[in-house]
Order: structure tokens, then sequence, then C-alpha cells
């Protein structure tokens, strides 16, 4: 393999020409980061079978995509003269599937600093990383990339389909999520965490009072007063005068974090931000009390989405109580050892968690198990431990797109949706089924048939070395 | 919840006393009658205990069960309640299988300021119900354990102890300094409203001076800006300083010091230094500590008694294993007494041979009481120091601790007394909840 | 230096080690060689108990011991049916007799370092010369009722050496080698290996193992612990933690029909019934409170199924009383009180091949006797006296009863 991968080593020729075209259009924009151009384009998909994720299964049908989005669904769908379309007769068309935590397409996981809430991964995104490439092969469409667990408070993540040269193209929404860990990072002990998270809450309500403070003080100033009141009234009197721009970046997202209105002297001023959510790191079953509590002290309980370590499954009494979304280890299966007679438990976690009534998403395995990585290899052992197969293919579309917010763009294939579709060879759920085609925003963005990469990976005889692309 | 009735078998009932033949009863978690002859309903399970002894649950003070991940956490704001493991059932069931149903936890640390202690019930897992009866129960320092993470050598341990407390003292004079001059202030900006306001009659020009005026006026007006902007300068704000805060508790009694110290000398230096700040102490480990035995009864310090982890930084090896006597003579000197399981991990001498994976630890209680019974510790007095006093002296009492009509029912019952050879725990409750149920325990009673 | 514990001013100041020692354990007096006064010692003696823990651990009723020489000349029976009318008594109402306590593997009174790092072979070595008599740690484990311990070469060794048993004190008062003729000691423990030599794993380990009893056996017959070891006729104490160690010794007993003694075994769950039969015994412990479950129900679980057991002190890393906690936590985890009792007397001194003279309380055996105030299994039971080969070399203080009032 390259040692750096090539964008245009599997892109369709005629794919590339577009996204020539989609940039000029943004340099014609003013380069800012914004969702690409809608390509003028109608897309069929005849033939096919259809799982939509929401309704039944359609034995054979249409899907027409117009201007990126789903425009119909059925088995009788008028396909219009000027429509492109792909003739996947016998194959399964099912809705992109979602990756809704990683930290893979950023160059390093985590900054070293232990509260960064101010970061943004959009910063360290990496559109080249073959990791993106990998997801298209996969048939994810849509990234939820955020800072790794080793943190105390990550920056935002953001959600990204996995074809574009920005981030701005690759952009589906900005972020949403702040990252939060309770399992501590490295060096610190749960005490020193919690004592840190504190802290940081804390230090933000000084930090809100202090600003109301100036801003009060600076508000007689234009008026050219003397002050007249004290700090504590002062601040309460400057509680409604901040601005959002007062407010620094140290803060802002901390602020956002906590439902994005001033709280000052006990009372609330104005909302100054839509609120963010937290994907909230718990990697061992105890943590899931502490971050309940958290989360509630601090008002973001109703926008936290809990992300579970192996253990977790334990504290399912607990998480049934919370009722909050999860998302479930990569490792399905729970491997515990009794201490006392040497023989090992396993549990199969995402059963547990179905059983309890939760909303939860299935994510990847790690880099290094080939069939873990594939989503839908996740939802068949799913399906194979007893999960209905409606809900393993909604862990893998529809509860992260809910998780994300995005439920209304993301996760099915219902009319009026974003056109993220992907055609497997046979049943998705199926292993020797193959991820024939993929499209996002109903651009044809992969096709085995033109993954040079894949094809040199299988034909026989050739190596790396001596193959030239193309 | 079904009532629940142990009948016909002797109580120790957590103060010294002992009860033969009586009974507990206990519904939806509380102990409802004690007594030799109680009633019990006849929708109760009855469990007939003949020869068998009940105790209250026993309580670890200054354990580790459960504990994850302790660095030594180094923060005066840090909890030890977060870094209790609920789901560490292996150590939980340890524990029940060994009569103790609650543990203090203390933050505790190599050197420096390790945090706050807490007070955890070892409920049952699979419960949303709060396992921590008491989130502070005394702020915690080390002494002489490790150099880590604090300084080395134990004088400078000592005396950053000695300075972070002065250090607070001083916070909290800036902090009362800041109150007075901002009251000062805040007086004077009352007062300058109130002159502009009958002065001038000019509501909104808010303490400035007339607008337009002579000459005169203007040169009056500017000396007594001038002289206002000096005097009304509002004062500086001290930095929030969340762990000297908590240190100032300890300073007003409101915590205890909590310091763990394996050395004699250490704890003389500790007992200077309590007496020199006037805080309550409370010493764990205090191998040698015997030998001020008279000054710690003096100062009213309560030890609680754990083995030294190992390695330690420096000091004689074998000597600080020798304690068995130090618990009977400090008694003796009228000094009170608890017994810890310490760092359960660290408490143990180096075994020959490392194999990792054996089961966790028991907190070993009851042997451990036995053992200083031995040395001539009173036996009353011995389980007295696991269940009623220790919660007095935790705070709890009200709570756990005694057979009493009331308290929760945390309660173990015993094959045979308690520090007597092959007892075993047979059931353990909490929270009137069967935890533990020893196999080939008598069968029920069930009438 | 019996001044450090009369009053508590003067100890406020007492730090020394040498003071904390006596300041725990200064209520004794001791009977030191010096004071000859009771010469009569060895001509006879009784002592009379409540009660003594016979030859299976259990307590019996009944506790007079009669000493000649350094020998017991009968236990047992009530003082009437004796033929001890005239010679002295100590009285202690109420007490149990024990066997002294045996600890069967420790480093008490070594000199210096019990292991070697060149080579992992060590045969040659022999423990007792590593004894240090004038060792303070003698007296702490003497005072906790511990006669006699085998000083053994450490875990770090593929063969360390050989053991000696030692006393903490013997017919003149002083400490003693008892036999220099203890088995040979071996270790399977990951401590064995080290980087810089070989093994340096357990598949190596065994290899060179059984390199070197094939090598013994093949050469010329000589008067070689390791010979003596390969034919099968000196029995070896074998450090192996863990159940696969316990296997491997198993394996090789059957292989070479060496005598091997797995000790510091802290895991039995697969193996204790396989081991059935197949081992003299097994040493567990040492054991203190921090110890886990698994190594405390190890004890019961060889028992169950046959096989001797013998808890280690650990002495002296450990507290003096460390014997009496490991039988009291295999009591508490299984294991039947009588075999706890045996577990840090007789069976030890079996194991350790000098179960002919020590370990338990009968006649001829030598008079090696702790007075304890209850069952010694009970950790509230204190040690009133000790006595080793017949002489009495610690009271506690109040002593017995006056000797001489029938």
């Amino acid at each position: 393999m390259h040692g750096k991968p090539r964008y245009s080593a599997f892109v369709p020729a005629w794919l590339r020409g577009f996204v020539v075209t989609w940039l000029c259009g943004f340099v014609t924009a003013g380069a800012v980061a914004q969702p690409p151009a809608v390509p003028p384009e109608r897309v069929a998909l005849t033939g096919a079978r259809i799982i939509p994720v929401v309704g039944a299964p359609i034995a054979s049908g249409t899907v027409l995509v117009e201007r990126g989005k789903i425009a119909a669904v059925g088995p009788e769908v008028e396909i219009p003269y000027d429509a492109r379309v792909f003739d996947v007769s016998g194959k399964f068309v099912m809705p992109g599937m979602i990756d809704v935590h990683t930290a893979r397409g950023l160059d390093i996981p985590n900054e070293s600093r232990p509260v960064t809430p101010h970061l943004d991964v959009a910063d360290a995104l990496d559109p080249s990383q073959l990791f993106f490439e990998d997801c298209l092969r996969l048939g994810i469409t849509a990234v939820h990339v955020i800072p790794a667990n080793n943190t105390v408070i990550g920056g935002l993540g953001r959600v990204v389909r996995p074809i574009g040269l920005t981030v701005g193209e690759m952009t589906i929404a900005e972020g949403e999520f702040l990252k939060i860990a309770i399992t501590p990072r490295r060096g610190f002990d749960r005490m020193l965490q919690m004592a840190t998270l504190r802290e940081t809450f804390l230090e933000l309500d000084d930090y809100l009072a202090r600003v109301a403070e100036k801003r009060y003080e600076d508000k007689l100033k234009e008026e050219d007063k003397q002050i007249d009141v004290g700090p504590d009234e002062a601040r309460k009197r400057g509680r409604d005068l901040v601005r959002a721009e007062d407010v620094d970046d140290q803060h802002r997202n901390l602020l956002r974090l906590c439902g994005g209105q001033v709280r000052v002297a006990g009372g609330p001023g104005p909302k100054l931000f839509q609120p963010l959510g937290a994907f909230v790191y718990c990697g061992n079953a105890m943590d899931i009390a502490l971050a309940v509590r958290l989360a509630k002290d601090h008002a973001f309980f109703d926008r936290t989405v809990l992300v579970l370590g192996g253990e977790c499954h334990k504290a399912v009494a607990e998480l049934k109580q919370a009722a909050r979304p999860v998302v479930l280890p990569g490792d399905l299966t729970y491997r515990a050892t009794d201490p006392l007679t040497g023989e090992v438990h396993e549990t199969f976690v995402p059963k547990k968690i179905f059983d309890a009534g939760l909303l939860f998403a299935l994510v990847p395995g790690p880099d290094d198990s080939y069939a873990e990585r594939m989503l839908n290899y996740q939802a068949a052992q799913c399906v194979r431990y007893g999960v209905p197969r409606d809900e393993a293919l909604r862990a893998i579309t529809l509860n992260p797109a809910k998780m994300l917010g995005l439920d209304g763009r993301l996760g099915s294939i219902e009319p009026g949706k974003d056109a993220h579709l992907v055609v497997f060879s046979g049943d998705p759920l199926d292993f020797s089924s193959v991820v024939e085609q993929v499209f996002i925003d109903g651009i044809p963005a992969y096709d085995r048939a033109k993954d040079v990469r894949l094809q040199r990976l299988l034909s026989p005889g050739t190596s790396d070395s001596t193959a030239k692309p193309e | 919840m079904r009532p629940v009735a142990i009948l016909d078998a002797t109580l120790l009932i957590g103060d010294g006393r002992t009860m033969e033949r009586g009974g507990v009863l206990f519904s939806d978690g509380k102990i409802t009658g004690v007594g030799e002859n109680v009633q019990a309903s006849f929708l109760a399970r009855k469990i007939v205990g003949q020869g068998r002894f009940v105790t209250p649950g026993l309580i670890d003070v200054g354990g580790s069960v459960a504990l994850r991940f302790q660095f030594g956490g180094n923060a005066a704001t840090a909890n030890a309640a977060d870094g209790f493991d609920r789901y560490a059932e292996d150590e939980i069931r340890a524990a029940w299988r060994d009569g103790v149903t609650t543990v203090c936890i203390p933050a505790r640390t190599g050197s420096g300021v390790g945090g706050v202690g807490a007070v955890i019930r070892l409920l049952p897992r699979g419960q949303v119900d709060e396992v921590v009866l008491k989130r502070e129960v005394a702020l915690c320092a080390g002494l002489g354990l490790s150099g880590w993470p604090g300084p080395l050598s134990r004088a400078r341990q000592a005396e950053d102890l000695r300075r972070r407390f002065h250090a607070a003292r001083e916070y909290r004079e800036a902090q009362e300094d800041y109150a007075d001059s901002l009251k000062e202030y805040e007086e004077k900006l009352a007062e300058r409203a109130k002159q502009a306001n009958s002065g001038q009659g000019k509501p909104g020009a808010g303490g400035v001076g007339p607008g337009r005026g002579t000459a005169e006026q203007k040169d009056e007006k500017a000396a007594g800006k001038n002289e206002k902007k000096d005097e009304l300068k509002k004062p500086a704000e001290p930095a929030q300083d969340r762990a000297a805060e908590m240190l100032l508790r300890v300073l007003d009694g409101e915590l205890r010091l909590w310091v763990e110290a394996h050395d004699p000398a250490e704890v003389a230096a500790l007992l200077d230094l309590a007496e020199e700040l006037n805080v309550a102490l409370v010493i764990e480990g205090a191998t040698g500590a015997h030998l001020l035995a008279d000054r710690l009864a003096g100062l009213r310090v309560p030890v609680v008694l754990t083995a030294a982890p190992t390695p330690l930084a420096y000091g004689p090896g074998p000597e600080r294993y020798a304690v068995a006597g130090d618990a009977a003579e400090l008694r003796r000197a009228g000094v009170q007494v608890f017994f810890g399981s310490g760092r359960l991990t660290g408490g143990a001498p180096p075994p020959a041979e490392s194999v990792s994976g054996d089961s966790a630890a028991a907190p070993r209680l009851a042997l451990r009481a036995a053992r200083a019974a031995g040395a001539g510790f009173d036996a009353d007095t011995a389980l007295a120091a696991m269940t009623g006093s220790a919660a007095r002296l935790l705070g709890v009492e009200r709570q756990i601790g005694r057979l009493e009509p009331g308290l929760q029912a945390d309660l173990v019952v015993w094959s045979g007394h308690p520090l007597a050879p092959g007892a075993c725990v047979e059931r353990v409750f909490i929270a009137g909840r069967e935890v533990y149920h020893a196999e080939g325990a008598w069968p029920e009673g069930d009438e | 230096m019996s001044a450090g514990h009369t009053s508590s001013a003067s100890r406020r100041g007492a730090l020394a080690c040498a003071v904390l020692m006596l300041g725990t354990f200064g209520v004794a007096a001791w009977d030191v060689p010096a004071a000859r006064g009771q010469a009569r010692s060895s001509a006879g003696r009784a002592i009379q108990a409540a009660a003594y823990v016979n030859e299976q651990g259990q307590m019996v009723a009944g506790g007079l011991l009669l000493i000649e020489g350094e020998s017991i000349a009968q236990i047992g029976g009530d003082r009437e049916a004796s033929e001890a009318g005239d010679v002295p008594v100590d009285v202690y109402p109420g007490a149990v007799l024990s066997p002294g306590l045996i600890d069967c593997h420790s480093a008490l009174a070594a000199a210096g370092d019990l292991s070697e790092r060149e080579h992992a072979l060590q045969p040659h070595v022999n423990a007792r010369d590593a004894f240090d008599r004038y060792s303070h740690q003698l007296r702490l484990a003497l005072v906790a009722g511990v006669t006699t311990f085998a000083l053994a070469p450490d875990d770090r060794n593929l063969v360390g050496g050989r053991i000696a048993i030692c006393q903490t004190a013997g017919p003149d008062g002083w400490p003693r080698v008892l036999s220099d003729a203890g088995p040979l000691k071996l270790s399977l423990s990951v401590d064995v290996y080290r980087p810089e030599r070989e093994p340096t794993s357990r598949s190596g380990a065994l290899g060179m193992l059984r390199e070197a009893i094939e090598t013994a056996r093949a050469g010329v017959p000589q008067d070689d612990p390791l010979t003596a070891f390969a034919a099968g006729a000196l029995p070896g104490f074998i450090a192996a933690p863990s159940g696969a160690d316990v296997l491997a010794c198993l394996q090789l007993g059957q292989e070479y029909g060496v005598r091997l003694v797995p000790i510091h075994t802290r895991d039995a769950r697969r193996v204790s019934e396989l081991a059935s039969g197949q081992i003299a015994g097994v040493v567990v412990g040492p054991l203190d409170f921090s110890a886990g479950q698994r190594a405390t129900e190890a004890a019961a679980l060889f028992a169950r199924h046959g096989t001797p057991v013998a808890i280690a002190g650990g002495l002296p890393a450990a507290p003096a009383d460390s014997l009496r906690i490991g039988a009291a936590l295999a009591a508490r985890s299984g294991l039947a009180p009588a075999a706890a009792r045996r577990a840090i007397t007789a069976a030890a001194a079996e194991l350790l091949g000098v179960g002919d003279r020590i370990g338990v309380l009968r006649a001829g055996y030598q008079a090696d006797v702790v007075v304890f105030s209850a069952d010694p299994l009970d950790l509230r039971a204190r040690v009133l006296a000790v006595y080793v080969a017949g002489r009495r070399v610690f009271v506690a203080d109040g002593g017995p009863q006056s000797g001489d009032v029938p």
C-alpha cells in the first residue's frame, strides 16, 4: 500500500471532475466551510431489495434521488427521463451506516491538556486519511469524529461524510457534542478526574460572574457614570448585559454545554448560545452514576449520550433509570474471569442493553479486527445473539442519527432525507455480502468495481511496489 | 419487602453489650425490634439462630475495599467516594464474607493532601440506591509513606503540611480583609449615591457632580472626583482557592484531619502539628504509636490501626509488623483504638513469590481484633471499635453501628463468637436484604 | 535495656528500634543463659495446664507434661497418676500446651542474602552457614511461640541449596542449628528468571532441572545433595506458587521419582485432587490478613484430598505471630482445626524430616512446648511460656504459679 492514501486512487474520474466543480463553487463563495452545492442530478436505483429501516422492506423497488435528497421510495416509482439509472436488481439497498463515535480521522486523538472544551476536531481532521476511504468501502457514510477518551473535557466533535477534499466539504453537521471522560485519563485517578471536572464547572461560574460585573461597569463607563453598587449587585445587574461576544473561547463551549444561558448570582440571564450536548465516556460500570450526577448537576443530562466501556453492562439498572442513549463498546462480548473459580463468564452486551429498552448504537471494533470493523457485521452478531433484526439494523443507522440529532436527515430511506445509500451484493447481515456501491447525497461515491486499491489487494500476483495506479 | 426475624441468637449490640438469647426484627431496611422477647409477625421470614451470634455489620475504619485507580489524587477537593467501584463484586463479596458492610475509605496519598475520605455502604449491585453514607468524613494527608506525589523527605513533608494550613489561614485573612474593605466600599458607594440624590436631585447622574457651573465649582468637582477616585477604588477580590477552603474546614473543626503515618516519630510530629493548629486529628496506621500513648490520650486523638504498606520509603522493616501489643497499650492509656484493613494490596509483607490474579483480599477485621485481644485488648471494646464506636467516630451513628430499632438493618449472623477461631460469617444483611449466604449454612427455620 | 518499657515518661523519647521492640514485648522477662539457677531443669520438671494439643492436633483435657533432661517423659493424664511427686511443677491454670511452633520456610536470623545471582544451580550451598545466632529477630519469634524454623535459601535460584533446621533457643538457652541435613531447596517461582542468566522461562527452568537431575543420576555417586535428591533419597522443597507449578512438580515426581514438596502454593483449585497421594505434603503460605480467598482456601483444598499441609510463616518479613495468623486464616477458610494446629507443628516437622524428634507432644520427643492461654488457633490466646529442649526460655509477666505446691 502507499504510504499516503490517495483520494484519486479510487474515486471515479467523473466524480473527480465533480469535486473540482465543487471547489470552484467554494472559491466563489469565499471558501467558507459549507455543505457542498447540491448536484443537479436525479439518480434512480431500480430493482433493489430495499431495507428502509423505517417501514417494511421492499422486495423490489426503486429509490429516486433528486438534488441529493431521497425523493421517492417504493415498488412503483416513476423514473424521470433525465434520471441517471443504476440497475441494482437483486441487490440490497440500505441507508448509509453511521459511525457514531470515533477519534479516527484525527492526527492525534487527544490534546495532552486535560480540559480543552474550546477545541474543535475540525482543526485536526485529515481528509486524506485512509480511514475515510475505508469507511466508504465498508458502507459508512457518516462519521461522528470526536476527541478520544484520554481527556477530562475534550473538544467539539463533528459529523462528516467520508468524502471531500476539505473539512468543509466533508461536514454534514458542525459539532453539537463535547467529549467528557469520567474514566480517568492517563496519570489521573478517578478522584482527581472528578475533582477536575467539578472545579472546571465552578470556575465557569466564577468566570461568568466576573464577566457580568465587568459588563455592568463597562456600561456605566459608557454612560459616563460612576460605579454605584458593590460587586455582588453589579453582577446581578450585569447579568442581562452579557453578550455572546463577551464570553471567551475557553468558556464558550462550557457555557453552551450547560445550556447556553448565563446564570449569575442564582438567577438566569440571557440565553446566548444554542446548547451543546456531551458524549460522556464511561469506561467502567462505576462511572455511570458519576456521569449521571455530573450531567444533572450541570444541566446537560438531556443532551447526554453515554459512551460505554465493556464492563458497563453491569450497571444496567442505573442505565435503565437514566434512560439516555448509549454507544456500546466495539467488543460486543464482555468476558470476565471469576477470580475464585477461574471460570470465564461471557456477556453479550447488546442483548442486555436491548432488553433494558435503551436506545443504543453500535460502533466498529478496533482497527486490527477485520470483521468487527464492519458495522453490518456488528449488527449481524446482535441478531445471532437474540437482538431482533430490525433493532440491530437501527443500531447502525437510525439510532446513531437520533443520538446526533440528525434523524431528520440520516438513518433511513425516507423521502426528504439525505440520499446516503449503500448497495450490498446480498443481505447486509450476511457476512458474504459486500458493499458494491455507496451513494452520498445522491453522488455515487464508491464503486467496488472501480476500487483500485481493493482490486490490487484481491488480484493475485501483483504487489504494491510493482503495480502503478491506473 | 417481607419482614425478617432472627430469633434465639446471641446479640452483640455494638456498644459493648451482649444479649444472650435475643431476637432482631427488621423490615423495609430498618431494624424494628431488638430484645429478649421480640414478637415476630406471622408474615415474617424467621431465622432461628441457636448458638449463632448476631452483630451489626462491621465497619472497616480505614479500608480500601473496591477503591479504583488510587494513585494518590493529590487534590484537596478530591473525594474518595468518586473512587469507589460498587461493581467490584469480588472485593465487595470478600468483605461481606468477612462481615464487613461499611467501609470508611480515606483519600490516601503518599505525601501531601490526598482529598476527602468518605463512608461507603457495601450495597449489592443492581440497586440504584446511594452507596455513599457520608461523603465528607475527614481531609486525608500522608506523612512519611512515600515521596510521591509530594516531597521526598519527611521533614519537608511535615513542613509542607504545616505551611498549607498556614497558607489557608492567610487565605482566610485575605478573604476577611476583602470582605471588610468591600463593606466599606459599598457603604461609601451608598453614601455617595445618597449625597448625589439629595444634593443635586439628579437621579440619573449616579453620583456625578453638577454638570456645568462656575470655574470654582468645576475645580471643586475635579478635586472631589480625584479624591473619590482614590478612596473608592474597588477592592481586589482574592482568587478563589477551593483547596484552601477545604483546609479551613479542618481548622474550623468541621472536618477531621486524617493522616496515615507508620512511625512513632511521625506520630509525634503530627501531634505537634495538631496542637499547633488546633485541629482534630485521626492517625491511621500508627505503628509504634503506643510509645506516645499518653500524649495521644491527652489530646484525644483516635488511632486506626492498619498495617504498614510495603515497601516503605525508609525505616525498619519487620518491627513495623510487631504491632499486636500496640492496641492494648494504647487502650490502657485511654486512647480510642479502631481497626482498619488499610491498603489491602499494600499492607502485606512481600510474599517470597509473586502470583498475580488471586481473588480479592478480605478486610479480616475480626481476626485483626482477635489478635489485638490476644495482646490484652478487651474483646468487647474491640467489637465496639468495629461497630458502634466506629460509627460514632465517623459520624454515622444515627444510621448504622448498633442493633437498635430505627437504625439501618445492616447485620451479620456468625456461626460463633466473631473473634473465636473458626467462626465464620453465615449471613449478611444490608438494608434488610440478604446479600450473602455462606454455602452449607444451616437451613432456614421458616416456621 | 529493659528500662525502656517501665514508664511511659521514659518511653516518650525512646524511638530507637530496639526499644520499640522491647516496648512491645518488654512485658516478658527472659531466662537468659547466664541465669543458671534452674539447674534442676535438666534433672526433671513438670508443666501443668488444663489441656494439650495431641498428636492428631486435637485439644484434649489433662495437660500434665513431664520433662526429663531435654525430652518429654510423659504427656497427659493427671498428676496423681504420674511419678512426678518430687519434681518442680510449673502450673498454668486454664492454659493449653502446644508443641513448639515450626516455621517450615523462613529467612529468620539469616546473615545477608539467601540467594546467589550468578548461577541458578547452587546445590552445595547450605543455609546453616548463614545462621546468625545473635540476631534479635530470634527473640521476636521465640516469644510468639516459634521454637523451630527452617532457614531456607530463598526462591530466586532454581536449586538454592540445603535447608537448615534451626531453633530459636537450645538446651543452653542459645539459639542453635538443630539439623543441617534438611531438604534441598528448589524453586519454580518467577523470581528464578533473570535476564542475565538462565533460565528465563518456566520451560527453561524445567529443562535445566531435568538436565541437572539426569547429570546427577548418570554421574559417580557422591555425597552431593543433588545426587541424593535425584536418587529420591533427599526430599526437595520447591517453590511452586501457582497451580501450574504444582503440576510441574507432580510431573517431575512421576518422571524421576524425586520427592518434591511444593511450597508457597497459593492456588489449589485444579491441582489438589491430582496431588492426592502423589506428594508427601504441601506448604502453603505465608498467609497474612491481606491474602486473598484463593490462597487461604488452598490449605483446606489440599487437606480435603488427603495431602498433609503445613503453613509457612514467612518470618522475618511477616509479623512474629504470622504462623498463628496463617493457621487461623486457613481454619476460617475451611481447614479443620486439628489440621490447622498440625500445619504449624507436626506436619511441618514431618515435611522437614525431623518429625521423629520434634513437632508433637510425645514421650521421647524433644521437650519444645508453648503454653498458650487458650487454643493456639484463637488469636486471642497469649503465649504464657515457651520451653525449648526442656528449658523454660520465656515466661510472660506473672509466670506460672508456684511450682512446688501440688
